[in-house]
């Protein structure tokens, strides 16, 4: 035993050397608020969002919400295909470090998320749209690389977000809103090794985290294109988020004690895109297909085609949603059921971890019950 | 024609394996083939990753050869997971023996010859701590696989696959019991440092343990002057201050003197 624990010591204490060479990480985009409508078309919004995508979208399309809401629940939990198979293994047979080392090279990932309450008033004919709502979301990501570096990031966001929207010109074809969101984030800002796991170490959050609060901006435009076709509608939009740069500074309120470190940021990012809508065809109503570019300003180092982001939906028997789409180059799609005061909706999408595509895929599932009147 | 469309769509829906884009976008500069090599690592694609981590300029040297080097172990089955898995659970006390009978099929020359490569990546890594964690785990692997050459046909590492007796004790270790056994695989007729020479041969010798445990002590210094780490680097030294600074040699006393220790001393017991 007292050689085992020679090795153990020498190891633990070894390996941590290697991570303070450099800081590394997964090369995933983080998105502060991932609507899974969104993640099933594609994950376009800045063009199609609808009520709670607009918070984290492009504002200017709460002029599109096409009836007023109040959402009293709304939970949204996702999980990585990856995590579904690393939790049989991790929760199967044989020893510990065995089951640990197999889950090597997977991504385990899982995120929570609410929006509730909102209130959302729809502009109908006038000018005017407005929203209000209280968002949390918490994701996590866990990797045993193999090339020995462990990827463990956690963020938790929460606050609330109101946004304001006007319609311009005679026609009213131009829409400009303003998201103001007062956030506060608490999240992992540094690597520890999985040998601190393996020796059960506690991951105390003062050790490896960081917290922080700002009020920041998102800008939005929307504006319709003047065709003279009664059965389409494009509409170019475009969006900026988090104009003062995310960076969780400027506020006091730092309610975890003993955290003094800071978040890490949520950068400033631009994104546009062009949609159409379709009249009603065949019993389908509220048809939309969407081309956009997002998170530019959130890609370091990572190619273009991580931007692009094609989706679908339409709406079927009036209460069923299919939807589908390619999320940087990824096909993905979903279904959401519309029962006026219930809707439920489920999702599947790919994520890309490396900073080119089609280089270390992470497939999500997701899942949403809401409840509004 | 419709039907096999649907199951295409379907399958890549619920796997999602294809990228439309993906033969398009091909890596540009050291960060995306960085993020490539290692993604290709992950999934397993280790000729690709390696390819990859060839194409990093030398100003990324330290991660192409540390990342290289954990390549090489992991296709020789010795990914930092196994190291992990046999340090913290598996050994029971016999960390080293445990590692060497899990290398013992497919042990021989051509692993020993591939994780020789891995060891020599460390030679001209600049950063210091990154130095000594390479130097130290690849010499440890290769330390496992010379000794699971010498392991029975079972798989099994014995004693007496390295000595005479199993009888070769701390008490013993002055006499015949702990010379090299004549049946071993293991040779004490050649002679070389291993930090010079590529171990080439149908045998693994005597002095390739030796200098593997001189190189893993290298390495716990460099990475620990004031001796922070704990006990296995007092055994290591121990055992070398013990062998004495006569290498090399082809003196069957020499051979004798390691052996013993190696066997006989707490901290390293190597053999069942």
């Amino acid at each position: 035993m007292k050689n085992q624990t020679c090795w153990i010591t020498t190891f633990c204490l070894l390996a941590p050397l290697l991570f303070t060479h450099r800081a590394w990480s997964l090369d995933q985009i983080i998105r502060p608020y991932q609507s899974i409508r969104s993640s099933s078309m594609g994950g376009v919004s800045l063009t199609t969002g609808l009520y709670d995508e607009n918070f984290f979208g492009n504002p200017a399309r709460a002029l599109e919400n096409p009836e007023n809401r109040f959402t009293l629940v709304e939970v949204m939990a996702e999980v990585s295909k990856d995590l579904i198979n690393d939790i049989k293994e991790l929760t199967g047979d044989g020893d510990f470090y065995t089951k640990m080392s197999s889950t090597a090279g997977t991504n385990n990932h899982a995120r929570a998320q609410t929006s509730m309450p909102a209130l959302y008033i729809a502009p109908k004919d006038g000018k005017w749209g407005f929203g209000f709502g209280v968002f949390m979301s918490t994701q996590a990501d866990v990797d045993l690389r193999n090339s020995f570096q462990i990827n463990p990031t956690v963020y938790s966001d929460i606050g609330p977000a109101i946004t304001i929207a006007r319609k311009f010109l005679d026609d009213n074809s131009l829409g400009l809103g303003v998201t103001a969101h007062a956030a506060y984030r608490l999240a992992t800002n540094q690597s520890f090794t999985f040998i601190d796991i393996i020796k059960g170490k506690s991951l105390n959050a003062s050790n490896i985290a960081g917290q922080g609060s700002h009020i920041d901006f998102d800008f939005g435009a929307t504006y319709r294109l003047p065709l003279e076709l009664n059965w389409l509608n494009l509409t170019a939009g475009f969006a900026m988020n988090n104009i003062q740069g995310g960076k969780y500074e400027g506020q006091q309120f730092k309610p975890v004690k003993d955290v003094t470190g800071t978040p890490p940021a949520q950068p400033r990012t631009y994104g546009f895109g062009i949609s159409a809508k379709f009249g009603e065809f065949s019993g389908f109503t509220d048809t939309l297909v969407a081309l956009e570019v997002r998170d530019i300003g959130n890609n370091t180092n990572g190619s273009n085609y991580r931007l692009l982001h094609m989706g679908a939906e339409t709406r079927f028997l009036g209460i069923f949603i299919p939807r589908i789409g390619f999320n940087q180059g990824y096909l993905g799609g979903g279904l959401g059921i519309d029962l006026k005061f219930l809707t439920l909706d489920i999702a599947t999408y790919t994520e890309e971890m490396a900073l080119n595509v089609g280089r270390l895929s992470d497939r999500r599932y997701a899942a949403k019950i809401a409840l509004q009147f | 024609m419709h039907t096999i469309l649907l199951v295409l769509l379907m399958s890549t829906l619920f796997t999602g394996c294809n990228n439309i884009f993906s033969s398009s976008d091909k890596p540009i500069g050291n960060a995306q083939i960085l993020s490539a090599a290692r993604a290709a690592f992950d999934k397993g694609n280790y000729d690709e990753a390696r390819n990859l981590y060839q194409q990093l300029p030398d100003d990324e040297g330290d991660i192409k050869k540390s990342e290289s080097a954990f390549l090489i172990m992991t296709q020789q089955d010795v990914s930092m997971m196994t190291l992990i898995e046999f340090v913290g659970n598996k050994a029971n006390g016999q960390a080293l023996t445990k590692l060497a009978e899990h290398l013992a099929s497919g042990a021989g020359e051509a692993r020993r010859l591939a994780l020789y490569e891995a060891y020599t990546q460390h030679k001209t890594i600049t950063d210091t701590n990154l130095k000594g964690f390479v130097q130290f785990t690849t010499s440890l692997a290769l330390l496992a696989e010379v000794l699971a050459e010498a392991a029975s046909t079972d798989g099994i590492l014995r004693k007496t696959n390295l000595v005479n007796s199993a009888s070769c004790s701390i008490a013993h270790i002055e006499t015949t019991d702990c010379d090299l056994a004549p049946t071993s695989r293991m040779t004490n007729n050649v002679s070389y440092d291993i930090k010079t020479h590529s171990p080439t041969g149908a045998q693994p010798t005597v002095d390739e343990i030796y200098y593997l445990l001189r190189s893993a002590v290298e390495s716990l210094a460099l990475l620990s002057p004031n001796g922070d780490f704990g006990s296995t680097y007092g055994v290591f030294v121990d055992i070398l201050d013990k062998v004495g600074i006569l290498k090399p040699s082809t003196d069957p006393l020499i051979a004798r003197a390691l052996l013993g220790q190696l066997v006989a001393r707490d901290g390293f017991d190597i053999g069942e």
